[in-house]
């Protein structure tokens, strides 16, 4: 039996990856009991203002992706932090910049599934508003029971980032087997089913994804739920830094991904845009 | 609440809900009272945020799934 290697990098020819797989290999690095690898404690601007938990590792590979590089190489970077103690570096954060909303975010929250479920019991005892989980919904997607086991917490928000409208698509964008293209909407399908907040995101930034694909991608949250779809926030692809060494490494030109330079052929593509 | 979502897709998450409440009330869409109770209940949060909450509001719930399809309606047909 072939044995599989970490995924780091998407490079071209890469052989896709079952995220299951990268989840629990990746989980043997970055958590430890009810512990998680953390790289830092941070205010930023966007929803309006939120204490992080800058957390380490993922279980796709998207090339798009502005995280650190401590997805693609996890066992060089973070320390381990208790749920407890990493929610009271989030809760002083918080009151450092005089934000009364958290999440964790720069990996996926959803590994390490003891540090996860205790994370929120921990955020009751603050007196912040609001607690926002991003996950990618694959882990949710493929275990029902752990989004009911997020459902029972008060004033917890999930939001599912969708990467694709059709499986080739997934594939091409995350370096996961097609076959995992269903699970975040089974997540986000579970999430509803279980009354848990929560809302989706897409990256139906053009450049990466074809407009029919985004179309079949609003149609598909549409069986699911009419208010899901029409809630939908549609993600735009910045140039960080990450990204642009992510698009490089995959084959793109992040320039003439960006418009910073006119395109070399007619034909040059991005590897997402099937 | 059609107003609401066609705001959310120009303005994104990083506002807070008020701010998008004020530009409907500068462009006289909708009631006072209406946006007031609104800003008063999820002024503060993000916008995709305070939309999912309504939902789970039931002096909210119908009108945010009207709203829903005639914004899909725009959303795939436009």
């Amino acid at each position: 039996m072939c044995e599989q290697s970490y995924s780091r990098f998407l490079t071209p020819g890469f052989k896709p990856f079952d995220p299951l797989w990268l989840a629990r290999e990746t989980e043997r690095i970055v958590c430890d009991g009810d512990k998680r690898k953390y790289t830092a404690f941070y205010a930023t601007g966007v929803y309006a203002g939120i204490a992080t938990g800058y957390i380490v590792g993922c279980c796709l590979r998207c090339y798009y992706c502005w995280t650190g590089f401590e997805r693609d190489f996890p066992e060089f970077f973070g320390h381990f932090y208790g749920p407890e103690e990493a929610m009271r570096r989030i809760e002083e954060t918080a009151r450092r910049y005089e934000v009364n909303k958290a999440r964790i975010s720069g990996g996926e929250p959803t590994l390490c599934r003891r540090h996860l479920l205790s994370l929120p019991e921990a955020f009751q005892e603050t007196d912040l508003k609001l607690f926002i989980l991003e996950t990618n919904g694959i882990l949710f997607g493929a275990d029902r029971s752990y989004v009911r086991a997020i459902g029972r917490f008060e004033r917890v928000h999930v939001r599912v980032s969708l990467k694709a409208g059709t499986p080739e698509g997934f594939t091409a964008r995350t370096g996961a087997v097609p076959e995992a293209f269903e699970l975040p909407f089974r997540a986000v399908e579970a999430l509803l089913n279980e009354g848990v907040s929560f809302h989706v995101a897409a990256m139906t930034d053009p450049r990466i994804m074809p407009a029919r694909e985004r179309k079949a991608l609003i149609e598909r949250l549409t069986e699911i739920d009419a208010v899901v779809a029409a809630n939908l926030e549609e993600e735009i692809c910045d140039p960080y830094e990450t990204t642009l060494v992510r698009m490089a490494a995959y084959g793109i030109d992040p320039a003439e991904f960006f418009g910073l330079r006119k395109k070399s052929s007619p034909d040059a593509g991005h590897p997402g845009g099937l | 609440m059609l107003a609401i979502l066609e705001a959310c897709e120009e303005e994104g998450e990083d506002l807070p809900f008020a701010i998008i409440l004020e530009g409907l009330r500068e462009f006289g869409i909708s009631s006072e009272a209406v946006l007031d109770e609104l800003e008063a209940k999820y002024g503060d949060m993000p916008p995709r945020v305070a939309i999912s909450m309504m939902l789970r509001d039931p002096s909210w719930r119908d009108a945010i799934l009207r709203a829903s399809k005639a914004y899909l309606k725009e959303l795939l047909e436009g």
